[in-house]
């Protein structure tokens, strides 16, 4: 049975190397890639649901053009195309070109995303978003500490003496990451987790800290405070790396075990013991997540945890180090995350960078001169995943004309005048990074698109003829449709790599070029002072905050009950599952049949005082919107936080982005919408 | 050639797997199983999170027993072992769909496949075995979880909800590391008086035997229990007999007990493993009980010694009956009330007027009904009180009480048999919603 090589797109650490089996043209399997060493161990259950997912029933086929009656019904590509062309050029001229919102999301990885972009550009102009859902708090935070955003090699977990995960749950979202955190526990190491929950990764640990969500920055500084108080910090690395000890030490100095562990809710012996074993056991290596960092206050919190590794002199050795974002293989990118989704400071008057992802619905709502007519969104499920879904579903509403490029039905989709339907990761070829690990791969064309599928490559490319633009203008921007210009286009992007070529490609994943096994090993810091920034004179500039990272309550932090605030008295934790990544996958049946509906979980405290017992209906709600779920005790979440994972479509029973408040994270234009805070009832049941 | 001791068999470290499902789906595709279907299943203990106790998983498909209970009990001889990588196989030409296979598994591998008709599961997946490679959840498993290596004769360490029975499964399970079974926690203590709002937490599995769909078992068990008894006494107390209505009862019996055949058509094959299996001789004996049976009855048989034969091999046919639920490992019914022996005898006892016998009989059963009634309780059956109240008062009491009232009586004796007919029905009853097949760590949750 032959066997090609691929790699998964998703918006995952994870970024699998995959074999795809093929037989009569129809794909079979999928498994590992021995090379990459970061996930030779195997494909998750997402990566091998593809296999359904390609030939799902419910893929979407052809282009569908809403009814005067609401129903979606099959249009040709050249009634698709006119009807686009029709209405982007009215709305041009009408409005101008700025009033076309180009939104695109995460959902798939490749250099060849970037053509959309190219193509509105040709057009005359549109409007897109600044900042991103996912994790700009801490790409910024690390920035301005470390000056660059790159981390040891995945498998340097293994030698780690201390590993912290801090809000991440690599067992679910990062499954590969555990079996070198096993490696390490079984020569010895120490695992601590800490998050408001216990999670699957907390189940191997040694300790487990459950603070309030919205405090780890005050739980760093307390942690630095016993380290510095029992003077373990590493004063030669202090003196030639770090830039603003003295301050940051009397920062700390305000940050007693009593006082973390009054404004955390965590025991001072739990605080005291970390610290020990901080400040006693090399090398560490603090696994920051992505979750954590979605609060009003959360830059400056990565800001501090930071701190931990940089006064323990844990950076820039094998072991040690701040793993939250790895972009060594983004070797094709100009401009990095975060500075490549900031706002640019001179507009082009071009295209309009006037809207912030993390407000996409008031934010669509405000734009003026012109005001936004039409949005076209590709890789992404707004309606569900960004902040304040109600606000978002009225920001749709108003438009004129929604275009939705999407593989299924999602709840995005639903809301659109015209679906165009969306190639799989296996119809067209790309090249793609990731965000853990360092390997470039190709994810390979592997079967036709089926249907009418096109690539939106081609789809732009129709339009661009459509539209009279010339050969000259498309070159190098708009490549034309089939194999063999694709490639060519992607073998113009990786020319001055000479180690990388398709044929390569073709083979397996190839590192980055490069790339540090240990970063920062020259211990060089691409910061203003060209060390460890703990006092960053940057970040008070760039964004208003403290130039030290000192813990500020965040938005809807219950220490800052105003009366509101006491009506919704639960903490709302909204993590990502192993069965999907954000709201890609849950339709298969493969995936559902480990999670059908979504439930909120309580801790049986919160439940008793509500009277609410496993199985019974209750209304989740705030001021934002609400959910009607069934409810699951959970002995292990923190009393006073409820859990409902990210994902769900409405129409599988409702999306947390309900409840979720459309806010900017401290720094980075990144979503603070796991700032939230909620009350539960119990529901007499409709039926 | 298959050699013991170089036997392939799964390792299974709970350190390492986080119950991703990686492992199912990998089978289901592999396989090219209904999506919704995979004959490896993966269960997660404590999943409500008790503060005292750790959560970990057990990825579980079939463990290829060197002493396969599957294999020995098999009615239809459909399942081997493969003679090189010792892996034991279904076959699905030979498979009536009986599921005797599924009751006998301590690990619940066999599956039944709807619309096949027949059973399925892990075959070590034969085809990448044959082609050098690990079996596809081996291959999958992205924590390296799931290994596969060489059989080892060492005990499994004891693990919650494994059922470490002694049929040497080709599985070796890696124990969580000893002082490192929980984190240490810092969050409110857990206070017991909660235990009620974590309840009800286990998924609901579907339990394998039903009285929904094991009623024509239920309902042979019992003609035969009352044919074998009914024929005993007009044999031996030359009782009152009418042969037609004796015919219809077994005949009708075999027929209904093939109606839970995945596959009717080869119910034949069900007598191919007499040597091993008591389900085949349950039926061997039974039909070698009603054909002279009939015959004597119709008199075409005369010799009383004809007669006998019979009555030893129907008595053979309840006591295989018996033992064909003796076997299974996760349910030891011992005395239990409802054996279809003692209804045999009872029967024959009331028939033939062993007056005395049959109240001794009625009465012991009486006291094992209420033993096993208590025991039940404490390990959590449900009281089922209106079945219990059948089945004493009308199963025994009435028909005791009427025997010292004057048992000859005609009408008497009508009403005798109508409660012992109700009360071994209740009793049988009881005994299939007893009948708790799921594998021990099912019970978690
Ligand atoms: S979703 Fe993540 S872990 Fe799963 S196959 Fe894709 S990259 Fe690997
Ligand atoms: S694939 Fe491995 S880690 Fe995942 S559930 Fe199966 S055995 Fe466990």
């Amino acid at each position: 049975m032959p066997e090609f090589v691929t790699a998964c797109p998703r918006n995952c650490y994870s970024t699998c190397s995959m074999r795809v089996s093929v037989r009569d043209g129809r794909l079979r399997m999928i498994e590992p890639h021995e090379e990459n060493k970061a996930t030779s161990g195997g494909i998750c259950l997402k990566g091998l649901s593809y296999i359904e997912r390609v030939y799902s029933p419910d893929r979407i086929l052809n282009p569908l053009h809403r009814t005067a009656s609401g129903s979606f019904e099959k249009i040709d590509w050249e009634d698709a195309l006119n009807l686009i062309c029709k209405n982007i050029i009215r709305l041009k001229n009408e409005y101008g070109p700025q009033s076309i919102l180009y939104y695109t999301g995460s959902g798939t990885k490749g250099l060849l995303n970037a053509v959309g972009m190219n193509f509105w550009r040709l057009f005359g102009g549109c409007t897109t978003t600044y900042g991103d859902l996912c994790w700009p708090a801490g790409l910024e935070a690390t920035r301005l500490t470390l000056g660059e955003n790159k981390h040891n090699a995945p498998w340097d977990l293994e030698n780690a003496r201390l590993i912290i995960f801090w809000g991440k749950n690599a067992a679910e979202t990062n499954i590969h990451q555990m079996v070198f955190a096993d490696r390490a526990l079984q020569n010895g190491a120490k695992l601590v987790v800490i998050d408001p929950r216990r999670t699957q990764t907390a189940e191997r640990a040694h300790l487990l800290i459950q603070p309030r969500p919205g405090t780890d920055g005050a739980l760093a500084l307390g942690l630095a405070n016993v380290l510095i108080h029992d003077e373990k910090p590493d004063i030669s690395f202090i003196s030639r790396h770090v830039h603003g000890f003295t301050a940051f030490k009397k920062l700390v100095g305000k940050y007693t075990v009593q006082k973390v562990s009054e404004i955390c809710g965590v025991s001072p012996d739990a605080i005291i013991q970390l610290a020990e074993w901080l400040g006693e056991i090399k090398p560490s290596t603090i696994n920051a997540g992505f979750g954590m960092q979605r609060f009003t206050n959360s830059g400056q919190t990565m800001r501090a945890m930071i701190a931990l590794l940089a006064i323990t002199g844990n950076i820039g050795k094998p072991g040690a180090g701040w793993m939250f974002a790895n972009l060594q293989s983004a070797v094709f990118d100009v401009v990095k995350d975060p500075i490549a989704f900031y706002p640019p400071q001179q507009p082009d008057g071009v295209v309009r960078v006037s809207v912030s992802t993390a407000k996409l619905g008031p934010d669509m709502r405000a734009q003026s001169e012109p005001p936004l007519k039409m949005i076209w969104v590709e890789r992404g499920n707004p309606v569900t995943q960004n902040p304040e879904t109600n606000m978002v579903l009225k920001a749709f509403r108003q438009l004129d004309f929604r275009v939705v490029v999407d593989q299924f039905m999602t709840d995005t989709a639903r809301e659109a005048d015209l679906i165009l339907p969306a190639k799989s990761m296996f119809e067209q070829s790309d090249i793609i990074g990731a965000y853990w690990h360092s390997y470039i791969q190709l994810k390979q064309k592997l079967i036709d698109p089926p249907g009418e599928v096109k690539p939106e490559t081609e789809i732009y490319y129709l339009l661009a003829k459509k539209l009279g633009f010339s050969e000259a203008d498309c070159k190098d921007k708009i490549p034309a449709p089939g194999d063999a210009s694709i490639e060519s286009w992607l073998q113009e992007r990786i020319l001055r790599f000479p180690d990388i070529t398709l044929d390569r490609l073709r083979e397996g994943p190839v590192e980055a070029p490069g790339h540090e096994a240990v970063a920062f090993a020259d211990l060089k810091f691409q910061t203003p002072s060209g060390k460890i920034e703990l006092y960053s004179e940057q970040a008070a500039r760039l964004w208003s905050v403290d130039p030290l990272p000192d813990y500020r309550e965040s938005a809807e932090s219950g220490k800052r009950a105003t009366g509101k605030n006491d009506k919704y008295p639960l903490y709302f934790l909204t993590p990502n599952t192993k069965n999907r990544i954000h709201s890609q996958f849950n339709n298969l049946q493969l995936i559902r049949r480990y999670s059908e509906k979504p439930e909120i979980l309580l801790h049986p405290v919160d439940a008793a005082a509500r009277g609410i017992s496993n199985g019974n209906p209750v209304r989740v709600f705030n001021d934002r919107g609400e959910l009607r779920l069934p409810a699951k005790t959970d002995a292990g979440l923190r009393p006073g936080c409820v859990l409902v994972t990210n994902g769900w479509w409405i129409s599988e029973g409702g999306t947390v982005n309900f409840l979720s408040a459309a806010r900017e994270t401290d720094m980075g234009y990144g979503a603070a919408f796991h700032d939230n805070r909620v009350e539960v009832e119990k529901t007499i049941n409709d039926k | 050639m298959y050699n013991e001791l170089k036997k392939p068999a799964f390792q299974f470290d709970l350190n390492r797997c986080t119950g991703c499902q990686a492992c199912a789906v990998a089978c289901t595709l592999e396989n090219e199983l209904d999506l919704l279907h995979s004959w490896r299943t993966v269960y997660t203990f404590n999943e409500a999170h008790e503060p005292n106790l750790p959560q970990f998983h057990l990825s579980m498909a079939c463990n290829h027993c060197l002493d396969a209970p599957c294999l020995k009990y098999c009615p239809a001889l459909a399942i081997s072992r493969d003679s090189v990588s010792g892996a034991v196989l279904i076959d699905g030409g030979k498979c009536i769909g009986c599921k005797y296979c599924s009751w006998v598994c301590p690990y619940d591998a066999p599956k039944f496949n709807r619309t096949a008709g027949i059973m399925e599961k892990c075959t070590f997946c034969q085809p990448r075995l044959a082609e050098g490679l690990k079996p596809a959840c081996v291959g999958i498993c992205p924590t390296d979880a799931l290994q596969f290596g060489a059989y080892t004769e060492n005990r499994n360490p004891e693990i919650p909800g494994f059922p470490d029975r002694p049929v040497r499964p080709a599985i070796s399970i890696i124990a969580l590391r000893g002082n490192n079974r929980l984190p240490q926690m810092d969050c409110t203590p857990f206070d017991p008086q909660l235990t009620p709002f974590l309840s009800n937490h286990s998924r609901k599995f579907e339990p394998k035997i039903t009285l929904s769909s094991e009623w024509t078992l239920l309902l042979f068990s019992l003609i035969a229990a009352f044919s074998v008894g009914w024929f005993a006494a007009f044999v031996v107390f030359s009782s009152a007999f009418d042969v037609r209505v004796f015919a219809v009862l077994c005949f009708a019996g075999m027929g209904i007990s093939t109606l839970h055949l995945g596959k009717k058509l080869r119910a034949w094959r069900a007598l191919l493993s007499w040597k091993h299996s008591w389900l085949s001789r349950e039926i061997l004996f039974f039909g070698l009980f009603t054909i002279p049976a009939v015959l004597y009855g119709i008199g075409f048989l005369q010799n009383t010694a004809g007669g006998w034969l019979a009555v030893v091999f129907g008595f053979a046919a309840l006591f295989a009956m018996d033992r064909v639920y003796d076997v299974l490992p996760q349910y030891a019914p011992g005395w239990h009330s409802a054996r279809v022996l003692f209804t045999g005898l009872l029967v024959f006892s009331l028939l033939g007027a062993l007056r005395e016998f049959a109240v001794v009989l009625l009465l012991a059963k009486g006291i094992v009904y209420l033993r096993q009634k208590f025991t039940g309780l404490k390990i959590g059956q449900a009281l089922r009180p209106a079945l219990s109240v059948l089945r004493i008062l009308i199963g025994i009491f009435l028909p005791v009480i009427l025997f010292f009232l004057n048992g000859n009586n005609y009408d008497y004796k009508i009403l005798i048999l109508c409660g012992v007919v109700i009360g071994e029905v209740t009793d049988r009853i009881e005994f299939y919603l007893q009948l708790d097949l799921s594998p021990e760590w099912k019970k978690y949750g």
